[in-house]
Formats: C-alpha cells, sequence, structure tokens
C-alpha cells in the first residue's frame, strides 16, 4: 500500500471513528430519549388505569352503599335469622338491575352468601371474601376474581354493611373489569391494553421475558419487557392488579408499538449515517488532498526511483520544498546523478569485458581449429624430408585436414557473423499455431528417419492467439529448438509440441524426453558458445534467447537429469506484443538457469 | 290476634281477638249443668299431664280422629312382612310421613306390631332380630300407604306395601240453619246487647250502657247511664252482659257495673277483677289485654290465655269445651288440650243449642265461631260440630256487613248476640242469631 | 213449611251478600280467555303433542275414553263405563252416546278402534256392539290408568286431512310455536263450554307473562318464581314434573356406578327444592313424588357428602360435562348448583349446552300422571330405560318397577316440580287440580264491571 493510501487511509479511518462515534452516541441518547417517552407514556396510561379503577371503584362504592341503604336490603337484614333465607334469593338479582351492577352478593356474617345476583346457585356457600368482609365494608373498591357458572370474571368490587340487623349482613356489589372499561381508557392508537390471567400472560413472550413477566406476576412487581413479535416490536408494561389480601389476580398489560420509535431511530440512524457517509466523503476528498500533497513529494520520490529502477537513471525528482523532503528529493537527484556515472563506468567496463570476454571465447574457438592447423603445416614441413610417395599422402592428410579446419574456421566466424548481424524482427501478425506447426512439419523427415524412432506429437491450442511476431526468425527459433531436442534424444523418445492461450501472453512449449540437463547446465544454457553437444557452436540457444527477446517475450526452461527438458517461450498476443527493437541482453523476459555458454 | 292451625300444627290464618263471657242459667237445670260441667272440668283438670301420644288406648275413640280405615291394611302388611320374614323376629322401625296426628300414629303403629305379633313376627330388639324391616306410614293423592323395607342378610331389602283408604269425610250430625236477626245500630260500640226482658234490651257500650225498649219503629233508647272508669281501658275494648230477671251485671276490664236500678237506670261500677261469666264457666280477664288467662288451674298449662271459650256436647252427658287461643283452636283432652283442626275460625266462639231441640227436635249443640281475619273484612258466622279434633260445618255462614267484633250466647244459650261494625258506615250493629234443625 | 222458608230466606239473604263475597255464582256465558305460556310447541295433535302444557292443549279439542280424578281415580270420558278381565289382557270400554266430532260426524266404536288400531303395541282394538274392546297380548293392568294420557286422545282425519276431535274447544287458529286460538264448539257432548273462546300466547318469557297479567291482557300466566302477583289467584299443582340428572351411557367419565352414585349423594336436594325453587319443589331422591306413589320415603337417600367424597376419591379426576337439556332458566339454575355440589365431591363438572355429547343432562321429565305406573311408564320413555314388566297394578309392582329404574344411578332425581300459574280474579270456577290438568270447560270469566273496558 502506499504512503500516500496509509495516510488517505490513516486520516480518513480517523475521521470515520469519530464520525461513527458521534453518530452511535447521538442514536444512543436519541434511542434513550425516546424510551424514556415511551415508558413515561405506558407508565401514563398505567396511572390513568388506576385513576379510572380508583373512579369505578368509588362508583361502585357508592352504589353498593346505596344497596346496602334500600328498604329491600334492610329488610333482608332485619328479616335474617327469623325468616327462611331462602326467601330472598331472587332479591340480590332485583337490586343489581337497579342500581346498575353486574354482581351482587348478599352475605352473612358467617360469610354465607344469602343471595347472588351473577350465580344464584351459589345461595349457602361460603363467600371468598368471608373473612375480609369487616375490613373491605370500611374500605373503598378491591379488585376481585368473580366466580360465575362458567368461568369467572375479573371485578371491581365494594362490600358494605347493611344497617339494622341484630348480626351484621354484608353486601358485596361490582362491575365487571372488562374490554369495555378498558375501552374507556384514552390510549394512543398504536398502544394495546389488555387484561391477562397471571398464569397466560407470560406465554405472550419468550425467553428471557417470559421469564420476567412470569415472576413479575407471582410478585407483583411491575416490570417493562421488549417483545418482539414479527412483523411487531412492542414494548410491554406489565402491571400486576391485586386482590385485598395481596394475591395477585389479573396482569395489566401495555403494549407499545415501537414502531414509531424504530422508525425514528432509523431515520436518525439513516440522516446520521448520511451525515456521517457525507463527512467521511468530504473527509476522504480533503484527506486525499491532504493526503496527496503531503505523499505527492514521496510518490515523485518513488516514480523516480522506479524510473531509475527501470533503467532510466537520468530521471530528475522536483521537489522544492525546503523540508526533509525536500532534502530528500534533492538527495535522490544527486543518488540518481551518481548512479548514471557509475552506470556510464560500468557499461563502459562490461563493454571492455564483453569484448574481453568476446576475443576470449573467439580465440578460444579459434584456437582449437587454429591449432591442427599448425599441426598440419608443420607436418608438411617435416614432410619435405619424406620421400614423395610418403609426402604425397602427409600432403594429402594435411590438405583434408587443414580442409577441415578451415571450414570449421568458416563456421565459427559465420556464425559469430550471424549472431553479431542477428536482424531486427520485422513484426506481424501471425498466428501462433501456424508457426509452431510449420516448424515442426519443416523437420518432420527429419525425426521420421530417426533411429530410434521420435514419438512427435503437436498439441496445439485452438486459442491460441495471433502474435506479433516475425515468422522467419520465430521459425528459426523454433528450429534450434527442435534440432536440440532431436539431439537430447540419440536413443529415440517422445517429443511433444504444444501451444496455449494464457490471459497476457501465448506460450510455446517443446519437450523431450532426453538424459535432461542438470541445474548448472540450465543456469549456462543461453550463454552463447556454450554447449553440451559434442558439436555445434553453443550459439542456437543464444539466438532463440535473442529472437524471444525482440519479440519481447521471454523463455524458461525445466530441466532434471533423466526426466528430459522442456523449454517454454511466452510471447505477448497481438495487442499486447512488446515494442520492436528490445535488445538482445538488456530487454525482454527470459527466465534461465544456465549462465554460461555451453 | 289468634292464630289458626290445621292437624298438622302450621299456622292457616290468623283470627279476631275477642272477648267473651257468659253468666250461669238462672234455671234450676242450667245450674245443675252448670256444676256437673264445673265437677267434669275439674276432674279433667286433675288428670295427671302427659305427652298426647302415650294413653291412646285408654283415649276414648271421639277424641282420636280416624284418617283411614287402618286395621285392614295392617293385617295386609304384616301378612307382607311375614311372607317375607317367615315368623321369626323382626326388628321394626316405625316411622309417620303423613298428615296423622302423632295419636293416630301411635294407634297405627300398635295395629303393625300387633298384626305382627299375631303373624308370628314379633318385634324384637334389633340385636336379637333376623330380620329389620322398616315402615313408613305415608300417604298418596289416593290413600294412605303402609309402606315397608325389608333388610335381609343377604340380597336386595324386599318391599311390601299395603293401603288404607282414607275414611269417609266428616259430615255434621245435625245440620242446621243459622237465622239472624237485626237487633239495633247505634256509632258509638257495642261490646254486648241482651235482652232483660222480651222487651226491653241492655246494651253495653264502652263508657255507657243504654237500655232500649221495644217500638213499632224498632228499639228505641230508653235509659242511659254513663260508666265512669278510673283507668284506661286497653285497646280492643271486650265486655260481658251477665243479665238476670230484673238486674245485670256489666264486666268491663278491670270493673264490673251493676245494675242499682232500672227505671231510671242506675248503675254501680267498681274496680273488679271477677272472673267473666263464659259459657256456662267463668275466667278472669287481663284487664290490660284482649283475652282471658286461666291463672292456676285447669288447664293453665297449655291454656295461658285464650280469646274464647264454649262448651259442646258430642254425647247428651258428656261436655267438652273449645277454645281459641293464639296457637289455634283447642280443645280438651284426657290428658291436656287438644288441638282441632278448624279452619278458617276467627276468635269468636259461643254455645249454640238449636231451637228445635229446645222442643225436641234435633240434638246436640252447635259452637258458633266467627271466620279468620281481621277487622278490615267482611266477617261471617257460622255454626259447627266438633267430631273428634276436627270441627265440621254444620251450616252455611252467615255473613255481617264488616268485622263482628262481639260473640255471646244468651243466658239460655238458645240464642247468640254477634256484634259488628258495619265497614261501609262504621256503625255498629247488633244482630241476634238462632239455629234452626234441617228438616 | 217454616224451616224452608227460614232457609231459603237464609239462603236469599246470602245470596245477596255473597254475590260478591262468599256467595257462589252462576257461570256467565262468553269471553276469550287470554293464556300466556313459556313453553312453544309445535303441535297439539294426540301423539304430537310434546310437553305438558301441549297435552293440556290438546285436552281442549280431543276427548280420551277416561279421564283421571285429581286422586288419580279413571272416571268416565268417552266412556261410560269399561271393564278387564281377570288377567288384564282383555279391556272393553263402552262408549258414550250422543257423542260428535267438531265436523258434525258420530263418534262409532269403529272410527274409536280404527283410532286405536296401532296405538298400543301388542293390543288389538275391535269394536263389538257400541264398546271397543282392546285384545293385548301380554297383560296391561295400567291400561285404562295409560288411556287418561291425550297420548290416547280419541281423533280422526276428515276428507280434508284435518283432525277432528270431540273436545269443549275447536282449534281454529294455529301458529306452531306462537300461538293458537279456540274456539267453543257448540255442540259438545259434555254442553257448550262457558267460555267462547281461548287465545293461547306461547313462547312467553315469564317476566313478559307477569306484566302481561298486571296489564290485563292476559288471564293464565305461569309463574316461575315467588313473586306476588297483585290482582291475581295462584293455583299451584302438586309436583307433576321430576328433574333429575341423567348419565349417558356411553359416558366414559361416568362409566362406573360408584361414580354415579357418588353424584347422587353429592347433590343437596334440600336446598335446591327449598331455596333455589322457593318451595315450589320437594327434594325427590324417587321418581314418583309421594303424593302419587305413597312409598317414596322407602326410596329416601340422604344427602352425604363426605361418603361421595370418599368414593369419587377411588377415581381419577376426569372432566364431566352436564348438559341443561332445555333453555328453561329454572332448569340452568338447577344445574348451576347441582354442578355447585358435584365440584364440593371432586368432579370436574363443565357446564354446556350440547346434549348430544355430554356425559349427563339435567332434564325436567313431565310425570303426565297421577297413577303410579302410567307415570312410571312415562318417565321410562323420557328417560329410554326399558320398563320393568308390571305383574299387577299394586303399588308392590311398581315400586318394583321404581326401583329397578333407579338401580344404578343412571337416573339421580333431584326435585318434583309442581307448577304454578296466576289467574287474573276475573277468571271463575279454574278447579285447583293437584295433577295440574286444566278443565277449562268448565272455566268462566267474570264479566268487567260497567264502564269498564271489554275484552
Amino acid at each position: 500500500m502506499s504512503f500516500r493510501n496509509k495516510l488517505l487511509l490513516v486520516l480518513v479511518g480517523t475521521v470515520v471513528i469519530t464520525t461513527l462515534a458521534v453518530s452511535l452516541a447521538v442514536a444512543a441518547v436519541a434511542r434513550g430519549a425516546f424510551q424514556r417517552q415511551e415508558q413515561e407514556r405506558s407508565q401514563a396510561i398505567a396511572a390513568q388505569f388506576r385513576r379510572e379503577f380508583d373512579r369505578n371503584g368509588e362508583d361502585v362504592a357508592r352504589r353498593v352503599s346505596a344497596v346496602a341503604e334500600s328498604e329491600p336490603a334492610r329488610r333482608i337484614a332485619l328479616d335474617l335469622g327469623h325468616a327462611e333465607a331462602g326467601a330472598y334469593l331472587n332479591e340480590a338479582g332485583q337490586l343489581a338491575s337497579t342500581h346498575a351492577l353486574d354482581f351482587l352478593d348478599f352475605i352473612t356474617a358467617q360469610g354465607a352468601i344469602v343471595s347472588s345476583a351473577e350465580f344464584p346457585a351459589r345461595f349457602g356457600y361460603i363467600d371468598e371474601w368471608a373473612s375480609l368482609l369487616p375490613k373491605l365494608s370500611t374500605a373503598g373498591a378491591s379488585l376481585r376474581k368473580q366466580e360465575l357458572p362458567n368461568g369467572s370474571a375479573l371485578a371491581i368490587f365494594a362490600v358494605r354493611t347493611i344497617p339494622g340487623g341484630e348480626q351484621p349482613v354484608y353486601v358485596a356489589g361490582g362491575v365487571r373489569l372488562d374490554v369495555a372499561f378498558l375501552n374507556s381508557l384514552a390510549v394512543p392508537d398504536e398502544t394495546r391494553v389488555n387484561l391477562w390471567s397471571p398464569g397466560e400472560v407470560s406465554q405472550l413472550f419468550s425467553g428471557e421475558a417470559a421469564r420476567q413477566v412470569a415472576a413479575a406476576a407471582r410478585s407483583g412487581e411491575e416490570t417493562v419487557v421488549l417483545r418482539d413479535a414479527p412483523p411487531l416490536s412492542q414494548t410491554a408494561h406489565v402491571v400486576p392488579l391485586k386482590g385485598p389480601a395481596g394475591e395477585v389476580l389479573s396482569v395489566l398489560t401495555i403494549f407499545t408499538s415501537r414502531a414509531e420509535l424504530l422508525r425514528t431511530e432509523q431515520h436518525i440512524r439513516s440522516i446520521a449515517l448520511l451525515v456521517a457517509g457525507l463527512g467521511i466523503l468530504l473527509a476522504i476528498l480533503i484527506s486525499g488532498w491532504i493526503a496527496t500533497r503531503v505523499t505527492q513529494p514521496v510518490a515523485e520520490l518513488v516514480a523516480g526511483a522506479r524510473r531509475v529502477a527501470a533503467g532510466d537513471w537520468n530521471s530528475r525528482v522536483s521537489v522544492n520544498s525546503g523540508d526533509e523532503l525536500g532534502q530528500l528529493a534533492q538527495t535522490f537527484n544527486g543518488m540518481t546523478a551518481e548512479l548514471v556515472n557509475q552506470r556510464d563506468r560500468l557499461v563502459q567496463a562490461e563493454r571492455v569485458a564483453a569484448w574481453r570476454e568476446l576475443a576470449r571465447r573467439l580465440a578460444h574457438e579459434l584456437k582449437n581449429p587454429l591449432f591442427p592447423l599448425q599441426i598440419t603445416v608443420e607436418n608438411l614441413v617435416r614432410a619435405r624430408r619424406l620421400t614423395p610417395a610418403e609426402f604425397d599422402e602427409v600432403f594429402r592428410e594435411s590438405t583434408a585436414t587443414l580442409a577441415t579446419e578451415l571450414a570449421n574456421l568458416r563456421t565459427i566466424i559465420g556464425r559469430f557473423s550471424d549472431f553479431s548481424k542477428m536482424p531486427r524482427p520485422q513484426l506481424e501478425p501471425v498466428p501462433l499455431n501456424e508457426v509452431v506447426s510449420q516448424a515442426v512439419k519443416s523437420h518432420q523427415a527429419q525425426l521420421e528417419a530417426h533411429q530410434p524412432p521420435i514419438e512427435v506429437s503437436l498439441q496445439l491450442d485452438p486459442s491460441a492467439p495471433v502474435v506479433e511476431a516475425d515468422p522467419a526468425l520465430l521459425h528459426r527459433a523454433l528450429a534450434n529448438l527442435l534440432l536440440n531436442a532431436i539431439d537430447a534424444m540419440p536413443q529415440g523418445g517422445s517429443l511433444r509440441v504444444s501451444t496455449r492461450a494464457d490471459a497476457a501472453c501465448a506460450a510455446i512449449e517443446v519437450e523431450d524426453s532426453g538424459a535432461g540437463m542438470t541445474p548448472e547446465e540450465c543456469e549456462r544454457l543461453f550463454t552463447p558458445y556454450y554447449t553440451t553437444k559434442q558439436h555445434g557452436t553453443g550459439l542456437g540457444l543464444a539466438i532463440v534467447q535473442s529472437v524471444v527477446s525482440d519479440h519481447g517475450g521471454r523463455i524458461s526452461v525445466q530441466s532434471g537429469a533423466g526426466r528430459g527438458t522442456t523449454f517454454r517461450i511466452e510471447l505477448p498476443a497481438a495487442n499486447r506484443a512488446a515494442p520492436a527493437g528490445s535488445a538482445g541482453l538488456e530487454a525482454g523476459h527470459t527466465e534461465k538457469i544456465a549462465s554460461e555458454p555451453g | 290476634m289468634a292464630a289458626r292451625y290445621n292437624s298438622r300444627g302450621e299456622s292457616s290464618g290468623q283470627g279476631k281477638s275477642k272477648p267473651l263471657g257468659a253468666r250461669d242459667p238462672m234455671t234450676a237445670r242450667r245450674i245443675k249443668l252448670a256444676m256437673l260441667l264445673a265437677l267434669v272440668l275439674l276432674l279433667i283438670a286433675a288428670l295427671p299431664r302427659k305427652a298426647p301420644a302415650q294413653a291412646i288406648s285408654s283415649m276414648n275413640p271421639e277424641f282420636l280422629e280416624q284418617s283411614a280405615d287402618w286395621p285392614p291394611a295392617a293385617e295386609q302388611l304384616a301378612r307382607k312382612i311375614v311372607a317375607i320374614t317367615g315368623a321369626v323376629p323382626v326388628s321394626l322401625q316405625i316411622e309417620n310421613s303423613s298428615s296423622i296426628s302423632a295419636e293416630e300414629f301411635a294407634e297405627v303403629q300398635r295395629l303393625i306390631v300387633g298384626r305382627l305379633r299375631s303373624a308370628g313376627a314379633a318385634p324384637s330388639a334389633p340385636a336379637g332380630a333376623a330380620y329389620s324391616a322398616r315402615i313408613v306410614v305415608s300417604q298418596n293423592a289416593r290413600a294412605f300407604v303402609l309402606a315397608a323395607v325389608v333388610n335381609q342378610s343377604s340380597g336386595e331389602p324386599a318391599a311390601a306395601i299395603a293401603t288404607a283408604a282414607p275414611s269417609a269425610p266428616q259430615a255434621a250430625a245435625n245440620a242446621v240453619t243459622l237465622a239472624r236477626t237485626f237487633l239495633l245500630r247505634q256509632d258509638a260500640p257495642i261490646l254486648d246487647a241482651q235482652f232483660l226482658t222480651p222487651a226491653t234490651l241492655v246494651v253495653l257500650g264502652a263508657d255507657r250502657i243504654t237500655a232500649y225498649g221495644r217500638t213499632p219503629n224498632g228499639w228505641q233508647s230508653i235509659a242511659s247511664a254513663e260508666i265512669a272508669a278510673h283507668h284506661a281501658m286497653p285497646r280492643d275494648l271486650r265486655g260481658r252482659l251477665a243479665v238476670r230477671a230484673d238486674s245485670f251485671d256489666a264486666y268491663l276490664p278491670g270493673m264490673v257495673c251493676s245494675s242499682a236500678s232500672l227505671a231510671p237506670l242506675a248503675i254501680g261500677c267498681r274496680d273488679s277483677d271477677d272472673p267473666w261469666p263464659i259459657s256456662l264457666q267463668s275466667a278472669l280477664y287481663n284487664s290490660a289485654r284482649n283475652y282471658f288467662a286461666r291463672g292456676n288451674g285447669d288447664f293453665s298449662e297449655f291454656l295461658v290465655k285464650f280469646y274464647s271459650a264454649a262448651f259442646f256436647w258430642q254425647s247428651r252427658t258428656e261436655p267438652h269445651v273449645v277454645f281459641t287461643t293464639s296457637e289455634g283452636v283447642m280443645r280438651d283432652g284426657p290428658s291436656g288440650a287438644l288441638p282441632v283442626d278448624a279452619p278458617g275460625w276467627g276468635s269468636e266462639v259461643a254455645l249454640l243449642y238449636n231451637a228445635s231441640a229446645a222442643a225436641g227436635g234435633c240434638n246436640g249443640s252447635h259452637i258458633l265461631a266467627t271466620m279468620a281475619g281481621d277487622y278490615t273484612e267482611r266477617d261471617a258466622v257460622r255454626a259447627f260440630e266438633i267430631h273428634g279434633q276436627r270441627a265440621v260445618a254444620a251450616s252455611d255462614p252467615v255473613e255481617f256487613a264488616g268485622p263482628v267484633l262481639a260473640l255471646w250466647s244468651s243466658p239460655d244459650m238458645t240464642a247468640a248476640t254477634v256484634v259488628s261494625q258495619n265497614s261501609k258506615t262504621g256503625s255498629y250493629e247488633a244482630y241476634r242469631v238462632t239455629a234452626s234443625c234441617l228438616l | 213449611m217454616r224451616l224452608t222458608a227460614l232457609r231459603l230466606l237464609a239462603c236469599f239473604s246470602i245470596a245477596g251478600v255473597c254475590v260478591a263475597t262468599f256467595g257462589s255464582t252462576r257461570p256467565r256465558y262468553g269471553g276469550t280467555l287470554a293464556v300466556a305460556m313459556h313453553e312453544a310447541f309445535a303441535s297439539i295433535e294426540p301423539g304430537a303433542a310434546a310437553g305438558s302444557d301441549a297435552e293440556r292443549l290438546t285436552a281442549l279439542v280431543f276427548d280420551t275414553l277416561v279421564t283421571e280424578a285429581d286422586d288419580g281415580a279413571v272416571q268416565p270420558g268417552l266412556a261410560r263405563a269399561w271393564s278387564s278381565d281377570a288377567t288384564f289382557n282383555r279391556w272393553q270400554f263402552w262408549l258414550r252416546r250422543n257423542v260428535i266430532f267438531h265436523d258434525g260426524q258420530a263418534l262409532t266404536p269403529e272410527l274409536v278402534a280404527a283410532n286405536f288400531a296401532d296405538s298400543i303395541s301388542g293390543c288389538r282394538t275391535t269394536a263389538v256392539g257400541d264398546s271397543v274392546v282392546f285384545q293385548c297380548a301380554s297383560p296391561e293392568p295400567a291400561l285404562a290408568a295409560e288411556m287418561t294420557s291425550p297420548l290416547f286422545a280419541v281423533a280422526r282425519r276428515d276428507s280434508s286431512g284435518k283432525l277432528q276431535g270431540t273436545g269443549p274447544f275447536v282449534l281454529s287458529e294455529f301458529e306452531p310455536g306462537k300461538r293458537a286460538v279456540f274456539t267453543a264448539f257448540e255442540r259438545c257432548w259434555a254442553g257448550r263450554p262457558y267460555l267462547d273462546s281461548i287465545e293461547v300466547a306461547m313462547g312467553q318469557d315469564f317476566r313478559d307473562q307477569a306484566l302481561a297479567l298486571q296489564l290485563g291482557r292476559a288471564d293464565v300466566v305461569e309463574i316461575a318464581d315467588n313473586e306476588r302477583s297483585a290482582g291475581a289467584r295462584l293455583v299451584s299443582s302438586a309436583p307433576e314434573s321430576l328433574v333429575a340428572l341423567l348419565f349417558s351411557h356411553g359416558a366414559s367419565s361416568a362409566g362406573d356406578a360408584r361414580l354415579r352414585e357418588a353424584a347422587a349423594l353429592a347433590i343437596d336436594r334440600a336446598a335446591i327444592a327449598g331455596i333455589l325453587l322457593q318451595g315450589r319443589a320437594e327434594a325427590a331422591t324417587s321418581l314418583l313424588p309421594n303424593w302419587i306413589s305413597g312409598y317414596a320415603p322407602l326410596l329416601a337417600e340422604v344427602h352425604d357428602p363426605a361418603r361421595a367424597r370418599q368414593l369419587k376419591r377411588q377415581f381419577q379426576a376426569q372432566a364431566l360435562s352436564l348438559a341443561v337439556a332445555s333453555a328453561d332458566p329454572q332448569l340452568r339454575l338447577i344445574a348451576e348448583r347441582v354442578a355447585l355440589n358435584l365440584r364440593d365431591v371432586g368432579f370436574n363438572v363443565q357446564l354446556t349446552s350440547d346434549v348430544q355429547h355430554s356425559d349427563a343432562q339435567l332434564a325436567l321429565l313431565p310425570l303426565g300422571s297421577a297413577d303410579p305406573e302410567a307415570a312410571l311408564a312415562n318417565l321410562a320413555a323420557a328417560v329410554r330405560e326399558p320398563l320393568p314388566e308390571l305383574r299387577d297394578d299394586s303399588l308392590d309392582a311398581a315400586f318394583r318397577a321404581e326401583r329397578d329404574l333407579l338401580r344404578g344411578f343412571w337416573v339421580v332425581p333431584i326435585a318434583h316440580l309442581a307448577r304454578t300459574w296466576a289467574l287474573s280474579l276475573r277468571v271463575k270456577n279454574w278447579s285447583d287440580r293437584q295433577d295440574g290438568q286444566w278443565r277449562l270447560g268448565d272455566v268462566w270469566l267474570e264479566p268487567p264491571a260497567q264502564g269498564a273496558p271489554r275484552r
């Protein structure tokens, strides 16, 4: 990652983190505020419920007092103990209807029901509030679970004593606490208020919320839980409602939809994200500008270094600042100037060395045939002393030897001349497969005639592209490889020539099943005049390397002792062909293992 | 208010409470009769007071109202039980679930036990009995039922049921016709009105006694004397006239006024708690209330207070007495008072001979009784015979235009004075009621 | 002579007073009796009339061969006399003369025999002279008593298919379940009834009935509770229906007799009869009330919740569904009380209205007759239990038959219910019968006072 990007990343990261932190904080604060508002709203509803309950309770108490003061009730109180209690079986029903009470019971001091409006059949049974009646008769209204023929109902109940009897007679009356009561509460549209039995309320929830609600229903403590029942998300305010003895009779739930909250949160989040995004974008832009400003000199330095690395040692970096970067630029410029000087000196030295090497190799190459020439001439000189017949024979042998060695000299000098006069490639679009198949065909006879036979396998990739190449030079390079392969399999074997198309280049592989080469041999394989053969000039692979380089490609070899050898030429595809005229040694991409001519 | 009860002891109405009183008749025959009656009463009162159910075997059948023909039913039941058990001792439990009285139930028990013993299944204690039988005396719409379930050691209990036809409904032995004769009307209250002479009617009021003489235009007041009371009179004032040939005594709560002279009418009143003459007898009157309290002696244990009483005869020689009390109508019994089924009776009763009997016609005497109701309702007087413990109507009712406030026998008991208050006008009307046989 | 004159005088003097008070008054002809009923029924035809109220109206139009006295004794109806052989296989009913149907057709033995042709299984009817003979394959000791039921009223279909009767009234309008109008039959064999017509409104709520009586729109209404009706006279029958708990034979939750016995022991009948039904009922542990059988005390069961609990404890808790057979609020109240009693001893009772699938149901069963055998037969048919054969008409046989019906506690009697009606004061000559039967042919209406609106 570039310095600029790192710097940019750091700056942007800092801004992003800060922005996100602020956004999260704002969102959290907003969420908290909304939740508090929600809780206050549900608590207000709960308070409203309690107020309505109290108001209804006062009303019930008033009506029950009116019943207690009524003439029929007093008659019951006076007559009880003297008359048959069954005579009043239906009194409660009539009085309840008159006083608009849903429930009305007349109860003796012992707690026995004399008359019940809602459950007449319960006469004689002991009322569940029997032990509480004296206390409740002077208290306000209470919540009660009233038993009915088929179930039970929740009610607001009040108890009063009927005056006049010898023993206290109580009247307990109430109204239902049901949906109608809940509907009388003014609740917002998205709020639902319900009453549940303690055992069933926890079934509305799951997991921890259910446990919390169940515990609240048991203990009588209010609690607030979240209820996520897709597609709704609600806040549930759970208010246990207790009877006069402290037992939980019912549970009031206030479900407030969190949709609004979530929408608002979402809205805030969106805005926050938008603002954060814009901020981050702005931060990126500014940071980018800052980073660019900061890293431009560095980039120029880097570019300059690249240019230098690419070979342009004359590149200079123009950083006109007095800070460290400016100093660095100046140092860089000085360094490159020095490098250029050194390079020139090096090139000069390499030239000298190359000429020395070439002269050495030429001398070595020439020396071989010259020695026999010298010996032969000396023999001839010596042979003057011999008989004419002997001189003729010696003359003949010597002239033959001279001719042969002169031919060798001519060959060596010819190759050297060829090598030094390698033409520049004339690039044109050439189907790779065609060139390869031509090269193989041209050696087909030689391959077929070889004994032991060599099995040839030509695997051309149909997708092999058209390459920018000089067909003749490429043919020559392939021919050299084929000849080397044939030479590497004196005992026969298999020769595979294949083409392959990659994304960026086209590849030609020549694989033989010869003896292979050692890593050291591979290292020196493309060195001119290096050869592992008994004959040859050692320039073949150097010529191949030169051709490949001129085509902007590269050549590699893969070999192992006893495992054959594979030469791989990679050429750029037609639209990506390297510009023509790349120098032999410096240009192109060559992978080679061998380093000395064989 | 007096309450009335049927034979099961349930209240069936309310009666009017009234004072009563009558002095012994002056004829020798009546004096003898009175002494005889007093003796009888003393004898009756001297009898030990036992639970009514115990002396049933010695009870005069005329006191025992038989609801059904029990003996054949008991016989049938005993045969059926013995058919199940055989002639072995049986432990018995007999219950009454019918409307018969305790006395009658005791008689039924006796019959059943006797029949079983005769059949060989003698009742025994549970420990020594092979079988136990639970017998219930019940009744359905048609008959009385003796239902028994016999528990055996094994198997389902067996049942034996016998029915007893109800007795024929009571009819009066001597039906009579009552005749009502209007005497006079006045605005002031009338407590009693008795003939001093056929032409002179003495009327006892709340604060004066008035003598009326018969004229072609009806009874006209000929003399009047004020009653000076020194104490407050009770509400529902009652008073009684005991007339003699030429004088009278007037009984009021806490005082007695006697005539000193008739022309001019002069009376002398004194504070007194003398007993009032009631239907051949006399009784002490509670001067602060409207009923008689016998105090100690006869029937006091059962009849602490009564409103009215009248003697009657079921046979020529045996007089009995019937009382109206706050617990209902009672009559004398061998060991104390017995309730009488007298539905619809009020609180006033009086003895009445029928006129024909005096002339040698139909026999017996009758009890005149008012009807149940209160002072806001019209009343009637009707003649009854007492058969055992049931009052059987012997005449049609005689209606009055308002409540009957007083019902007193005449000295010779061949007539009764009825005082009623006209509900429409509010005036008090005195009538004379007599009975005559239906031939 | 004098006495007779006195008697006459007494009678006249009494009569002058008794017109408005205690004395008897000759019946007046005319008027329309307005009757309101709680029950609603679809038919009053003999055999199709369901319910005691429907049968009361059947008796207005259709006569039976014999009738039942208030004590259950059989009395002449269309038959003036009857007898049976010693084995009760052959019964002969001699018909009254000069009886005609509403359409004028004379009543003949042949028509009567045809009427009963398929009515009594196992009995063949033939006309013999002026009588009808019932020849039965098995002894029928209670045949005469059973013939008093409106089920066996004599009727004939005329050419138009309409059913003709011989009763004092003709059914002139009938809206099933709503309204019926009966008009007097001028040529009734027992004499033209006093009323011109009777209008019956069915399916009336008890409160509406009481209101109608108060407003003068009804003369006869049924009372469901002890509300006193001012300006009305109350007449009650003796207990004429049985409220009973019937267990379903297919119910697994009450398949064991001990469970049913526990239920029988748990029910507090005294409270139900005395308080819930305001004394208009008697606690019942027998099928027949004592006023019919006389042996009911032998079948008495005590209220023993402890024993019930002990029996129930032997079984696991199982839900028991209890249905109420009708919409009668009274019955519903009893069911609620029974449910409470059963819950007290450990039953898990649920009230339901699904009679078909319930484990038990509370039903109101009319006795239908004051005769023990006939009443038992009616009850056995109502509870769909086979009635053991009655060898004779003795109470012993009836007791054994009733005990057999009660065995196993499939039928648990709870209370015997009386019916109470309120009559307006203008209704005269209403016979207060124990069995609750109506004799509307003898009823007459006091005409309204001068100036009062006539109905």
